[in-house]
């Protein structure tokens, strides 16, 4: 137990000491990790030497990744990318494979380990590249979006090259995968318990109100596909991705993610030190020409390859710099297909550590070509002002609506009619089955979360309607909107005149009390029945409200003094009476001063 | 033989009627005419929300508009004027294809606090009634309905009860004599 605590220790240790750093100086988190992971690992200063447990655990972090990606997709987005996916992927593969295949034949290689290199060296890292990606928010542009479609492809396609592997040795080996039917059919059963049964296993666990459990439940959910997925010799992390794209369209999805995302962070950060714990140093130091000659040259072949890929599939040329760096590394899968192909002598061990330490050298030299692209190159694209990244699909909700009852439902009902489409937030799973079941998008969660609010699109919205039943949450969600979230336009239900005053002081100008006009209505109706003509009564009202609303205002200016004094319903009654007797006066001086219109107009 | 009989339907805008003397002596008078449907307008519609579709209807439906309001700032009270706006639409009323009103008839009937010496160049208003009341007859013109002579009652503000009774028999009985020929005397 003593050798894991301090194991833990110095991983944390090491995080937290690299990678600000790193991050300070331009270099990215990525590579902070890569480098804590180096210095402390085996080939380092030795502090942890027992390698194999961590990176089991660290798999994980690509894993989380891969479902919350999947979350955030729109399965009909998917199906729309078909195209790229299995058209661009398919070809960014085979060219690569290709390519390296004929170098290798070149250097004196047999073609089996060529292409076995080329495969490898085909994948591109899935962790590094969507880093990249969403950290620049360009996932939804050509480029990035072309880059994740690759991505995704590489991923379904490692299954079958593993299976190819034992063919290339030309012996049947025994693999780790079940029979296909086997796995479609837990596919299957997935998909179907992932649509139907989830909802209704998320909505108990979301009523118990105990938001530790739902986190316990979020975080099964990822780890038990993964471990189905692995017992079926199925790649974990596809397996998690699915996961996700199932949830993507659930109303819990917000809140999974918003659970989900520290475990992936700390995750993934352990995934790139156990990479960088991998780099086998001393192998290196031997025979460093060759490592160097394999960096360079698979760096250079995927720049040139996507960059021909780019030109062909038509991304336009702005995006072709980006695209073709952005995957220029090799990625996790290379490990994996290197250590099997090891296995099967299809390499020597000699070439293996050489290959391994490739490919960690090339991730570690992604984030210098990001660095690179961003100070020469981007700025040279950005001079030319041509808006030719289409956004394809528009994730970032104008509006936010934190509370979906009577007065949340009524103005999202006003905007989707008008076609727009907020984003709601509720805390009530019963109210949100209900809603749900009339067509509206509302996703769980307590809008008195600030990371909820963020992973909802806070940060991006124009406007954030408070619609919540309870004054305390509602002042809360108003003071995390303000401080956190400064560009935001806040509209408020007030629940009484005490949450008024309180909406005042935090200078909320727009607010409105959830009964009053209502009330006026019906008020108004009343003097209609006892005789009065329609214009008039509805003049009435509109006094009415002119005059109680500046008693408000003046009575709000005047209440600290002697809100000490006086208790607080006895102030309310008092306000009461005042506001009765301020508005009589008000309405019979202007009830004189109201007359026909005098002769000749 | 049954003669055929001819609908009107009557209009009054004005936003006090109750406080109206000559408005509503109008209104009263014309309760028993033939066929006659008469809206209240600031009634129906305190908060200025029309039903365009339902005032379209009713115009369809009867062979003489009539309009009766208060002449306020040379003009039409706004409700009544915000029902121009948006119940006259194009492509209905006027425009290409709009001919839902043609042949209709139009009568304007109107009260003004002035004295009729006023309504002239020399006078306090500087214009004649027939010069200020040209936008209701080119907006009648434009909607291919016949125009006529507008009933003016003048005064309004200091006439007798009379005064008052004899202007409202008047209007009703045009109103009556429409019903039975479909013309206006």
């Amino acid at each position: 137990m003593n050798e894991l605590l301090l194991d833990i220790v110095f991983l944390l240790a090491a995080a937290v000491l690299v990678v600000p750093l790193t991050q300070k100086v331009g270099l990215g988190s990525v590579l902070g990790y890569l480098i804590a992971g180096l210095a402390i690992g085996p080939h380092g200063f030795k502090f942890i030497t027992a390698t194999e447990s961590i990176a089991q655990v660290s798999e994980l972090g690509v894993v989380f990744l891969l479902f919350i990606i999947g979350l955030e997709l729109d399965p009909k987005r998917l199906w729309k990318l078909r195209i790229p996916i299995f058209g661009m992927g398919l070809a960014q593969v085979l060219l690569v494979c290709a390519l390296t295949t004929g170098l290798g034949l070149l250097c004196g290689l047999s073609w089996p380990t060529g292409v076995i290199v080329g495969l490898g060296f085909a994948m591109s890292s899935t962790a590094i590249s969507t880093q990249i990606l969403k950290e620049r928010g360009m996932l939804a542009s050509a480029g990035g979006s072309s880059a994740f479609s690759i991505l995704l492809f590489q991923d379904i396609a490692v299954i079958p090259i593993l299976a190819l592997l034992p063919w290339l040795a030309g012996a049947p080996q025994p693999t780790n995968a079940q029979p296909a039917w086997k796995i479609v059919l837990v596919v299957a059963f997935v998909i179907f318990a992932g649509h139907y049964l989830m909802r209704h296993v998320f909505r108990l666990v979301a009523s118990a109100h105990l938001r530790e459990v739902f986190t316990a439940l979020s975080l099964l959910m990822v780890v038990g596909l993964a471990a189905l997925m692995q017992s079926l010799g199925v790649s974990m992390a596809l397996g998690a991705f699915l996961g996700g794209v199932l949830l993507a369209t659930s109303e819990y999805r917000h809140a999974i993610e918003t659970d989900i995302e520290p475990f992936k962070g700390l995750l993934l950060g352990l995934f790139f030190m156990a990479v960088g714990m991998s780099v086998d140093i001393p192998t290196i130091f031997l025979h460093p020409e060759v490592v160097l000659g394999l960096v360079v040259s698979v760096i250079v072949l995927k720049i040139v390859a996507h960059a021909l890929l780019a030109l062909v599939f038509r991304l336009g040329r702005k995006e072709i710099p980006f695209f073709s760096l952005v995957l220029s590394q090799v990625g996790e899968f290379a490990f994996v297909l290197f250590a099997a192909a090891t296995g099967l002598g299809l390499l020597s061990a000699e070439m293996g550590a050489e290959l391994s330490a490739a490919i960690a050298i090339s991730m570690a030299v992604t984030p210098l070509l990001m660095a690179i692209y961003d100070r020469f190159i981007a700025p040279r694209l950005a001079r030319s002002h041509d808006m030719s990244h289409e956004v394809m699909v528009n994730e970032h909700p104008e509006v936010l609506i934190a509370g979906f009852g009577r007065v949340g439902q009524i103005i999202g009902r006003l905007l989707y009619a008008n076609r727009i489409r907020a984003t709601v937030l509720d805390h009530d799973p019963d109210q949100i089955e209900l809603v749900r079941r009339f067509g509206f998008k509302v996703y769980y969660g307590d809008a008195t979360r600030l990371d909820l609010l963020e992973s909802a699109g806070a940060g991006t919205a124009k406007i954030l309607v408070v619609a919540v039943d309870d004054s305390d949450a509602s002042l809360l969600i108003v003071d995390l909107a303000q401080q956190h979230f400064p560009h935001l336009r806040i509209v408020v239900r007030a629940r009484n005149v005490a949450h008024v005053y309180d909406l005042m002081d935090r200078k909320v100008e727009i607010w409105e009390r959830e009964t009053f006009d209502s009330s006026l209505r019906l008020g108004t109706e009343v003097l209609r029945m006892l005789g009065w003509a329609p214009y008039q009564a509805v003049r009435a009202g509109f006094k009415f409200r002119k005059h109680n609303l500046k008693l408000l205002f003046e009575m709000a200016s005047k209440r600290g003094n002697q809100r000490e004094l006086v208790s607080v319903t006895k102030q309310a009654r008092e306000d009461l009476e005042k506001m009765f007797a301020g508005e009589g006066e008000q309405l019979r001086r202007d009830d004189e001063g109201w007359v026909i219109h005098p002769e000749g107009r | 033989m049954e003669k055929k009989s001819f609908s009107t339907l009557l209009i009054v805008a004005h936003p006090y009627l109750e406080k109206s003397r000559a408005n509503r002596a109008v209104v009263q008078a014309v309760q028993d005419v033939p066929r006659i449907t008469v809206r209240r307008l600031y009634d129906l519609y305190p908060y200025f929300n029309l039903d365009v579709a339902a005032e379209q209807e009713l115009l369809l439906r009867h062979d003489l508009i009539v309009m009766q309001h208060p002449l306020y700032w040379y003009s039409m009270p706004a409700l009544l004027k915000l029902w121009v706006d948006e119940v006259l639409q194009s492509g209905w009323a006027y425009g290409p294809g709009g001919d839902q009103l043609r042949g209709k008839q139009f009568l304007l009937s109107i009260t003004a606090g002035g004295a009729k010496q006023g309504y002239s160049p020399e006078g306090s208003n500087r214009f004649d009634m027939e010069t200020l009341l040209s936008p209701w007859n080119q907006t009648v013109h434009l909607c291919h309905m016949k125009w006529h002579t507008p009933k003016i009652l003048h005064a309004s503000i200091h006439a007798s009860a009379e005064q008052l009774q004899a202007h409202a028999l008047d209007v009703r009985q045009a109103l009556i004599h429409f019903a039975r020929e479909g013309s206006l005397p």
